[in-house]
C-alpha cells in the first residue's frame, strides 16, 4: 500500500506486550489517517464506560499519508484518546518531527493500551519496540526529559514526552516534543500520565514508496514555489503566530483580556512581534518539511531563558489574559509551563479565572497561602503553576480544569470553558461564526477545528455554513499529516494536497471523494461524544453566559453582542445543515450516507 | 580564499556546498534539504538516504541548528582502498562499481566515513555504497530560508564571466 507505512504498533503496557498489526487500506481510504485514523480506532476500540485514566482508555498516536514525504507542512502527528478533561473525545496535534520519524520507522499509526505499574517509556527503533523502564527520567520537566533521553539514546532520536503535569494528572497536560511544541489540548499528556508512560522515543531509517513519484515531484515543487513567492511568508518566518497579536488586540478586538472580560489589551504594544523579535528572537524553528518556520526560538535575557514561542495562543492566553505587560514575561511563563507539560491555554484560563475570583473575594487568602495573586503578577503566576503542576494546596482542585474549578467555587458564570475545554485566543462576544465554532468544536472551547473569526470580519451572512465548511477542512489537515497554516495564510490550494495525495497513495480521489472523507471524520468525533457520554445534546454546544454580556471596556459599540437567542437559531440551523437531529445528534440516515453504519448502534445512547 | 565576486557560476565550477556564515540564525530545521537530497537520488521518499543533514544537538540550550555537507576536500578519494571516489569537476563523487564497502579497523564503519573530517559521509543498511554529495544543488535551491550557498572557483581573469545564478540545476 503505497505512501503508508503499512504497519500499526498495538503496545500494551500493562502486559508489556507489542503487536505489529497490518493497517487495514479500507480504513485508510476511508477516514485517510491521522486525527480521521486515530479517530476510528479509538471510536472501535474503547468502551464507553472507560475512565479517561484507567487501563481501558487507549492513547492513539497517528501520522497521515502526507507525513514523511516533501509536501510542505507534512509535519503533524496526532494524539487522540478519550479526554480525562472533558470525559469526551480528546483530540490534539503536534508538529516537529513526530509524524515523519514514525513513518520511517515502519509505522502509521501507535496504540498505547492498558498501564504500566511503574514509570516506563516507549523504545521503537525501526523494528525494535521495547518498553523500558523510565525511573530514572520520571520527575523530569518536559525539556530537561527530552533532553536527557535525547543524550542517552541519541540525538536522531525524536522524543515525544510529558512533565510533572502529567505525571500527577493535571488534567490540562500536554504531550511535548522538540523542545517546546506540544500537543497540548483535551489532556492528551494526561492520559500518558495515566498509563505511567514517561515518553515515546523514536528513530527511524526507512525510505516511503510512493504511487507516483513525478506527478509527487511536480506539485510538490509548485506548492514551494507558490509558498516562496507569497508576500505574506516573509512576515511568517520572522514572526511567525506572533503577528497575529496586534491584529487581534487593536483591529478586531478579539483578543482575550483579563480572563475574556474584553477583547482589547490596552498594553498590546509590548506584546506585539515587533518587541518579540527585537527583545529575543534567536531563529526560526519550523516542523517537517515547512518553508513557512512559524516557530520562533527565544532568549529573554531577564529571565535568562531560552523558549520555543511565545506563540500566539500563549501571547493571548498568559499575556492580555493575565494582564501581563511584558513580552519576555510572557516568554518566562511559556518557558514554566513548558517545563512543567502545563497546555498554556487552559493555564491561562484557568489562572485569568482564578485572579478574577480572588479578586471578587470568592477565592480566599487561606487557599493562596501566601500567594498575592494579580493581573501582571508573573512570580506568583509562575508559582501557582508549579503548585498546579505538583498538585500542591490550592494547586490540587485547580488542576481539575475550570469547569470543576468553577462550580466548586460558584463562580461558574465567567468560567471560560465550552464542554470542560478552556475557550483559546479569541474573543467572541460579537462573533456568531466565532461562537459556533467553538460551541461545535469536537475538542470544545478550541479553534482547531473552525477559525471562523476572519468570516465574522467580512461580515458574511452564512455563519453555520462558512463553520462547517472549516470544520471539514480543517480537520481535514490533521488526517492528511499536514500542517493547515500554508492554505490558511498562504492560499495553497486544496486541489494540490488532493493531487499529492492522489500521487502517494493512488487512491485516485476526487475533491467529493475527499470533502466526504472529511464530512465522515467529523461526524464519528461527535459520535465519540454520543457514545460516551449519556444525554449529549445540544447542552454541551452552549458557549460561556459571559459571551452574552458586555465587555468591561466596550470597544466596538457597532457591533451587537450575539445573543443566546441568535446562537441557538443559528445551532439550529447549522444541526439541520449538518443532518443532525434538532438535538446535535448525527441522524442514522446522515451515519448510513457517510459509511459511519456501525456508529448507529450508539445512538440509543441519547436520551 | 575562493569568494563569490568574480567567479563563474555555473555547476562545472562548483567547489562545494556549504552552509552561510549566519546559517545558526537562519537555519529553522525543517529539514527540506533532507528529503530533497534524499528523493533527487532515490525512487522513494524519506531522510534517511540524505547527503546533507542537519541536526538539533545543541537544543534546547543555546538552540541553532548544525549543518553537516561536504566540503569536498577529497581526503575519503586519498584514503579510499578501492580508489573508488573520483573527482569529476571539482566535486568527489563514489563510483558505486568501484566501491567495496571496505571496513576501517575498529570503527566497523567504511574508510571515506571514518576518515572525513567533517562527519559528512553516511551509511544506510540498504546499499554498500556510502552516501556523499554530489554537488547537485536542490538542497540549495530549494532551502526556503536560504541558509545553504554554492561555492564556486574564482576564475582568473576573464571579465566576460558576469556573475550569474546558475540555469540548469540537476533536479
Amino acid at each position: 500500500m503505497k505512501g503508508y507505512a503499512g504497519e500499526i504498533l498495538r503496545v500494551n503496557l500493562s502486559t508489556k506486550e507489542v503487536k505489529k498489526e497490518k493497517l487495514d487500506e479500507n480504513l485508510a481510504r476511508i477516514h485517510l489517517g491521522g486525527r480521521g485514523l486515530a479517530t476510528r480506532i479509538a471510536y472501535d476500540e474503547i468502551p464507553s464506560d472507560a475512565d479517561p485514566l484507567s487501563p481501558g482508555n487507549k492513547l492513539i498516536m497517528a501520522s497521515g499519508p502526507l507525513s514523511g514525504t516533501r509536501v510542505p507542512a507534512s509535519g503533524k502527528t496526532d494524539f487522540v484518546a478519550k479526554s480525562p478533561l472533558t470525559g469526551g473525545y480528546g483530540s490534539s496535534n503536534v508538529g516537529g518531527h513526530l509524524a515523519e520519524e514514525m513513518k520511517f520507522a515502519g509505522y502509521d499509526a501507535i496504540i498505547i493500551e492498558g498501564a504500566s505499574d511503574k514509570p516506563c517509556y516507549l523504545y521503537i527503533d525501526d523494528d525494535k519496540v521495547e518498553v523500558r523502564d523510565a525511573s530514572q527520567y520520571w520527575g523530569l520537566g518536559s525539556i530537561t526529559g527530552e533532553k536527557k533521553f535525547k543524550d542517552d539514546l541519541g540525538n536522531d532520536f525524536q522524543i515525544a514526552v510529558i512533565g510533572p503535569a502529567a505525571e500527577n494528572l493535571v488534567k490540562y497536560s500536554c504531550i511535548s516534543h522538540d523542545f517546546g511544541r506540544n500537543a497540548g489540548r483535551a489532556g492528551m499528556g494526561t492520559v500518558m500520565g495515566g498509563k505511567k508512560l514517561k515518553a515515546i522515543a523514536m528513530r527511524g531509517s526507512k525510505s516511503l514508496e510512493v504511487h507516483d513519484k513525478q506527478a509527487l515531484d511536480k506539485v510538490v515543487k509548485t506548492m514551494f514555489e507558490e509558498c516562496m513567492k507569497h508576500p505574506e511568508l516573509k512576515a511568517w518566518q520572522i514572526w511567525g503566530t506572533s503577528g497575529v497579536t496586534k491584529w487581534c488586540s487593536s483591529t478586531i478586538n478579539a483578543f482575550p483580556t483579563k480572563n475574556f472580560s474584553m477583547g482589547h489589551f490596552e498594553h498590546d504594544e509590548k506584546l506585539r512581534a515587533e518587541v518579540m523579535r527585537e527583545k529575543m528572537n534567536k531563529h526560526g524553528k519550523a516542523c517537517g518539511m515547512c518553508p513557512m518556520a512559524c516557530g520562533q526560538y527565544s532568549y529573554s535575557k531577564k529571565h535568562n531563558i531560552t523558549v520555543e514561542g511565545p506563540e500566539y495562543e500563549t501571547i493571548a492566553l498568559m499575556g492580555g489574559n493575565l494582564g501581563i505587560t511584558d513580552i519576555e514575561d510572557v516568554a518566562y511563563l511559556n518557558y514554566v509551563a513548558d517545563e512543567l507539560g502545563l497546555d498554556t491555554i487552559s493555564t491561562g484560563n484557568i489562572v485569568a479565572h482564578v485572579i478574577e475570583a480572588y479578586k471578587k473575594g470568592k477565592v480566599t487568602d487561606t487557599q493562596l497561602d501566601g500567594l498575592k495573586l494579580d493581573w501582571n503578577a508573573t512570580s506568583e503566576i509562575a508559582a501557582l503553576m508549579d503548585r498546579i503542576a505538583h498538585r500542591r494546596g490550592f494547586g490540587n482542585l485547580l488542576a481539575n480544569g475550570v469547569k470543576y474549578v468553577s462550580k466548586i467555587l460558584g463562580t461558574e458564570e465567567y468560567a471560560m470553558h465550552v464542554k470542560g475545554t478552556e475557550i483559546s485566543g479569541y474573543e467572541s462576544r460579537r462573533r456568531g461564526s466565532m461562537k459556533l465554532a467553538y460551541g461545535t468544536c469536537n475538542v470544545g472551547g478550541h479553534h482547531n477545528d473552525a477559525w471562523a473569526i476572519t468570516y465574522d470580519v467580512a461580515k458574511g451572512d452564512k455563519k453555520a455554513e462558512k463553520v462547517i465548511e472549516l470544520q471539514h477542512i480543517r480537520p481535514g489537515f490533521d488526517a492528511l499529516g499536514a500542517c493547515r497554516l500554508p492554505w490558511v495564510e498562504l492560499g495553497i490550494k486544496i486541489d494540490y494536497y488532493l493531487e499529492a495525495l492522489n500521487a502517494i497513495t493512488g487512491f485516485n480521489f476526487s475533491m467529493d471523494d475527499l470533502m466526504k472523507a472529511y464530512e465522515r471524520n467529523f461526524n464519528l468525533m461527535r459520535m465519540f461524544w454520543v457514545k460516551h457520554v449519556a444525554g449529549f445534546d445540544r447542552k454541551q454546544d452552549q458557549v460561556p453566559e459571559r459571551w452574552y454580556k458586555e465587555e468591561e471596556s466596550k470597544v466596538r459599540p457597532d457591533e451587537p453582542i450575539v445573543s443566546k437567542k441568535e446562537y441557538n437559531e443559528l445551532l439550529d440551523k447549522y444541526y439541520k445543515l449538518r443532518g443532525w437531529t434538532k438535538k446535535g445528534v448525527p441522524s442514522k440516515k446522515k451515519l448510513k450516507a457517510l459509511g459511519l453504519d456501525f456508529a448507529i448502534k450508539d445512538l440509543k445512547r441519547e436520551k | 580564499m575562493e569568494e563569490n565576486k568574480t567567479e563563474d557560476k555555473k555547476l562545472e565550477n562548483l567547489l562545494r556546498i556549504k552552509s552561510k556564515e549566519n546559517f545558526e540564525e537562519l537555519c529553522s530545521g525543517c529539514g527540506v534539504c533532507e528529503a530533497f537530497c534524499h528523493a533527487t537520488h532515490y525512487d522513494t521518499e524519506g531522510k534517511a538516504k540524505s547527503a546533507i543533514r542537519i541536526s538539533d544537538e545543541n537544543f534546547p540550550v543555546p538552540g541553532g541548528y548544525k549543518c553537516a555537507v561536504c566540503n569536498q576536500c577529497g581526503k575519503c578519494a586519498r584514503e579510499c582502498p578501492a580508489d573508488a571516489i573520483k573527482k569529476v569537476g571539482n566535486i568527489y563523487k563514489i563510483d558505486d562499481d568501484l566501491c567495496v564497502r571496505c571496513t576501517a579497523p575498529g570503527t566497523g564503519h567504511p574508510i571515506c566515513v571514518d576518515v572525513c573530517p567533517t562527519r559528512a559521509i553516511y551509511t544506510h543498511k540498504d546499499q554498500l555504497t556510502p552516501i556523499k554529495c554530489d554537488g547537485c544543488g536542490t538542497c540549495v535551491e530549494m532551502c526556503p530560508k536560504g541558509a545553504l550557498e554554492y561555492v564556486f572557483k574564482k576564475l582568473k581573469a576573464d571579465t566576460e564571466n558576469i556573475p550569474q545564478q546558475p540555469k540548469e540545476v540537476p533536479k
